[in-house]
């Protein structure tokens, strides 16, 4: 039997997301090494689409001391964030992240940061894009919950026992030949206990969040429906460009598949009307 | 000079997309999306640079059971609340 298998180099580990893949190179072992254990279950072989050169700098150059900026043009973005800056061309492929130790190798937020910029930019090239949702998949069919941070998407989560949580913060969606599917992402949410899966599964509806004091949904036109999605997606107001490709591809996913607005107690009972709905 | 005689325009800043008759914006640096409605969408689609506020309540005259007098306080009043919350602004102010 014959076969090739692509040995990476040692200064270099490949993120694969949402069937996206990014390398990141860096000749700081230690960073290397951390990488490799925060995305575990996400570390591919295949070809990527960008490569990231990751600079680990005792002597960060600038301000790095404030929350994050970006700076967009047509198709790339600078970054500044907490002790890291970065830029990202995704025209050319490339990208550089440049972070400064002990905070850089000890924790993954700074890494994240960048990439969420990175894959928000790199899913619309790609016909999808990030979700702030909780990605549920029940008996093989993806279920959406929208909402921003108190919505309540972790504890649709905690209590859909015998269902597979893609993510209860941060999904990608994605169409494939058509399809629109939802995957889960290494990102971490508010409550970051959940183990996180790179697989896919075919959306059958969607969730706009309202915590009440009974269960009942409400069919969103499509105009609503659309901007439900948009008002979930991160990062990308922040670019008109990039702003336009999104609703685009929420009018598309909204024109294919049902949205509602789930107004749901803190309990499972929601699951039972789910069934009956799309 | 009154607003009537101005020629406004969707502002740079924002992304939006007619669907089913209704405009939905996004306004960047708010972090806003708005759903506008029939008019309001049909105000928006006009809203191109090129014609005047008066120019474009005369089309609103012409699509909407509406007389031209109401339609031009409520065009004026829309336009001055678009262009407040970052939505639109007057194509003559970019050069002054």
């Amino acid at each position: 039997m014959t076969g090739t298998r692509t040995v990476l180099p040692t200064n270099e580990i490949r993120i694969e997301i949402a069937d996206i893949c990014v390398a990141l190179r860096c000749d700081n072992a230690r960073f290397i090494e951390q990488a490799k254990k925060w995305y575990k279950g996400f570390l591919s072989t295949a070809s990527p689409l960008v490569t990231v050169n990751v600079l680990i700098s005792d002597t960060l150059q600038g301000d790095t001391s404030r929350g994050l900026l970006t700076f967009f043009t047509d198709s790339t973005a600078s970054l500044i964030f907490h002790q890291a800056r970065g830029y990202i061309d995704t025209e050319q492929g490339i990208g550089q992240l440049e972070m400064a130790p002990p905070f850089a190798l000890e924790h993954p937020d700074s890494l994240e940061i960048f990439l969420r910029a990175l894959y928000s930019r790199l899913c619309v090239r790609n016909n999808g894009f990030l979700l702030h949702a909780a990605g549920i998949a029940k008996d093989s069919e993806g279920y959406l919950f929208l909402g921003q941070s108190g919505s309540g998407k972790t504890t649709v989560s905690r209590v859909s026992a015998n269902c597979k949580i893609l993510s209860d913060d941060l999904v990608i969606v994605r169409a494939i030949n058509g399809v629109w599917k939802v995957f889960g992402t290494p990102f971490r949410g508010g409550v970051d206990t959940q183990e996180k899966t790179s697989e896919s599964v075919e959306i059958r509806a969607f969730f706009g969040l309202v915590k009440d004091e009974k269960v009942f949904f409400e069919r969103l036109d499509y105009p609503r429906a659309v901007a439900e999605l948009i008002s979930s997606t991160p990062m990308v107001h922040q670019d008109p460009t990039l702003s336009e490709d999104v609703i685009g591809l929420c009018s598309d996913i909204a024109r294919k598949i049902p949205g509602y607005r789930m107004h749901f107690l803190l309990d499972n009972s929601f699951w039972r009307y789910i069934d009956e709905l799309a | 000079m009154s607003l009537l005689d101005k020629y406004p325009d969707k502002h740079p800043r924002t992304a939006s997309r007619v669907i089913d008759g209704e405009a939905i914006v996004v306004v960047c640096d708010e972090n806003l999306v708005k759903i506008l409605n029939s008019v309001g969408s049909r105000i928006w689609e006009l809203a191109d640079g090129n014609k005047t506020v008066s120019e474009i309540v005369k089309v609103i005259c012409s699509e909407y059971e509406v007389d031209v007098e109401q339609a031009e306080k409520d065009t004026v009043e829309f336009v001055e609340e678009l262009i407040k919350s970052g939505m639109m602004y007057l194509s003559a102010d970019l050069g002054e």
